[in-house]
């Protein structure tokens, strides 16, 4: 029988910080090009960069707020209404230089005190992707390239998008002081809009976790 | 009399334009139609004598339109219609498709404007040998979802994805089959006209397509810039990667007629069992084997099946449009260009009435114009005439929201319409332009 939504939730939280990594991978456009070995390697790294980043966004603006600290960055807040999925759910954008967008429909089934944490946690996660921008030339997520081709002296090198997701996540976990992992709102919020495709991410991470046990 | 029956179905058609921009079913449109179209002129006839219907039976004209049409329309292109719903089959099974598009990514990377561009060329390519809504949607879940993670915006994302499907499209023989056909329909002179004769155009066609659909998503996206999105979706099912050589199997059909002069139908069923050879698909036993070829072509068919039921409804409605053509002859006859630099000028400005399933649109109310232009005293040669009429059926109908897999896409991104034809219009009319002056430069001395 299928698990209640909380069931789930309870579920995830025992869900280690690997197995959030390999499914950000798993969503990754370069995921074949990267070894399974690599693959725990860079998390661990994505995961350190930003909780290093969440430690010294809280020095550098004394507040753990991501509103607050938005504001301090000079960066846009604004929400949108655009319809979603149910195939792909966006939550929240950075478009740069400065502007974050958070959509408002997948916040529709939420009541007001869940609403505002999410929104803190989108926020925060978007904050990270302004860092990485303002940090390009040094931060891990946009210094890590993988070759992807070489002909003679051309060659054509690749960032890895899932390491700026999982540095993302580690981020607002650590700078919203989440028990939960980030990632977890992938399954709460796709449920508001089709609980059986909540279920596959679901079953899919908890697969992913049974097979890193083993 | 004949300016009245004339006069009457002119507004018939203006209806049926429309019925089209609505998105109502064009099937039964189009029987409609063709019904009242023959209704019409036989009234007309009862007055005065319709030199389409001269020496013919109401038994003949009933069996011209409901049965010989569809009936000659058939057995000529379904068989290929059929067999190339079965390579798109063949190359969804094996996972060709799907890794020649993962190897692209692969080639790209993290820069979007390049992967995409190379997306495009791919999409394209695979076209030049699938169609058909099935092959497009299995295709679009693989590439959209790619497109959107690099940050690109959806309504972005989504034109360069269909402008590319049309890009392809244009070289593709099936679809070019389906069209020749409906000038057999009103003439079997034009059965002569072979993809071969065409293909030195269609390449060029394709590749003027692919490159403004690639400039105008690169100018669009340039101006919108990427974002990164938090976003979550469930996993699509993988089929592993193919072998690099099974790959070529996309391009060999198109190959096959156009440098060996191989008939098409051919093309299909070889490059279909050198894709399942080389992919190991052909294993298991005799039995199992043939257990999924039927099934690949079973479920070929099923994905063309409204298509086919469509076109068989226009066939009947282009052979009505005949019996038409002397009160359109009437009116219009004196605005039918008689030069073919005038013909190519007045495609060029009027091709965006293609969009909508308008009336330079073949599969919409453009069926009529044909039976006019083909009728007209300046008899035009095939050579001219087909592509000018590609152009504005396979660019403006390939982009146009009036399409069943565009309209799925609109509601798979979540794209406004308005925010996709700021695109598709203006692009779509600069390719008409640009190949209608490369017919007038190729073909413009013929007539």
């Amino acid at each position: 029988m299928a698990k209640e939504l909380g069931e789930m939730l309870d579920d995830l939280r025992e869900v280690d910080e690997i197995t959030w990594g390999l499914y950000a991978f798993s969503r990754d456009i370069l995921k074949d090009r990267v070894p399974y070995e690599e693959k725990v390697k860079l998390t661990r790294e994505a995961i350190q960069c930003g909780k290093n980043y969440a430690h010294r966004t809280g020095e550098r603006f004394a507040s753990q707020d991501p509103q607050e600290i938005a504001r301090e960055l000079g960066l846009k807040i604004d929400t949108s209404l655009r319809p979603m999925g149910p195939e792909r759910v966006v939550f929240a954008l950075f478009t740069p230089p400065d502007k974050i967008t958070v959509m408002e429909e997948p916040l529709k089934p939420l009541n007001q005190e869940q609403k505002h944490k999410v929104t803190d946690v989108l926020i925060s996660h978007e904050i990270f992707h302004y860092l990485e921008e303002e940090n390009k030339s040094e931060i891990f997520t946009r210094t890590k390239k993988i070759l992807l081709w070489k002909i003679g002296p051309l060659k054509n090198e690749s960032t890895i998008n899932a390491l700026s997701e999982i540095a993302a996540m580690a981020f607002c976990r650590e700078l919203c002081e989440l028990e939960l992992s980030p990632f977890a709102l992938d399954v709460f919020l796709y449920y508001g809009y089709d609980q059986e495709r909540a279920y596959d991410l679901y079953d899919e991470i908890m697969g992913i976790s049974e097979k890193l046990a083993v | 009399m004949n300016y009245v029956i004339g006069i009457i179905l002119i507004l018939s058609f203006l209806g049926m334009i429309y019925y089209c921009v609505k998105g109502h079913n064009l099937l039964v449109g189009f029987l409609i139609m063709a019904t009242l179209w023959v209704l019409l002129p036989l009234i007309g006839n009862l007055f005065s004598p319709n030199s389409a219907m001269e020496g013919k039976t109401l038994v003949q004209i009933l069996t011209d339109v409901y049965q010989t049409a569809p009936q000659n329309y058939g057995s000529s292109i379904l068989v290929n219609i059929f067999f190339g719903a079965f390579f798109g089959k063949v190359l969804l099974e094996t996972g060709i498709a799907a890794t020649l598009i993962r190897l692209t990514v692969e080639l790209g990377g993290d820069k979007p404007m390049i992967t995409m561009g190379l997306l495009c060329i791919v999409t394209t390519v695979i076209f030049t040998s699938m169609t058909g809504a099935g092959p497009v949607i299995s295709i679009a879940v693989i590439v959209l979802p790619i497109l959107l993670s690099l940050g690109i915006p959806n309504a972005i994302a989504l034109f360069a994805f269909m402008g590319s499907i049309m890009a392809g499209i244009l070289l593709n023989p099936v679809n070019f089959k389906q069209y020749q056909q409906m000038f057999v329909v009103v003439d079997e002179k034009y059965s002569t006209y072979t993809f071969q004769e065409y293909s030195r155009f269609g390449i060029i066609a394709l590749i003027v397509a692919l490159i403004i659909v690639i400039i105008f998503a690169s100018v669009n996206l340039k101006r919108s810039k990427t974002s990164h999105a938090w976003a979550a979706q469930p996993k699509t099912q993988s089929s592993g990667n193919a072998p690099w050589y099974s790959l070529i199997a996309t391009i060999l059909p198109v190959v096959g007629v156009i440098a060996f002069n191989l008939p098409v139908i051919f093309g299909f069923l070889f490059s279909s069992l050198y894709a399942l050879l080389t992919c190991g698909k052909l294993k298991g036993g005799y039995k199992e084997v043939c257990r999924l070829i039927s099934k690949l072509f079973a479920d070929g068919a099923v994905d063309t099946a409204p298509m086919i039921g469509f076109l068989l409804t226009l066939a009947m409605f282009n052979t009505a449009a005949t019996y038409a053509s002397p009160y359109f002859q009437t009116i219009l006859g004196g605005f039918i260009p008689t030069t073919a630099l005038v013909l190519c000028i007045a495609f060029a400005v009027l091709a965006p009435l293609g969009f909508f399933r308008g009336p330079m649109n073949l599969v919409g109310c453009g069926a009529a114009i044909l039976v006019i232009i083909l009728k007209s005293s300046a008899q035009f040669p095939v050579q001219l005439l087909y592509p000018l009429f590609g152009i504005t059926t396979v660019v403006m109908q390939h982009l146009d929201i009036t399409q069943s897999w565009v309209a799925w896409g609109l509601g798979y991104t979540k794209v406004s319409s308005k925010e996709y034809m700021k695109m598709s219009i203006p692009s779509g009319w600069l390719i008409a332009v640009i190949l209608c002056a490369v017919t007038y430069v190729m073909f413009g001395s013929l007539a």
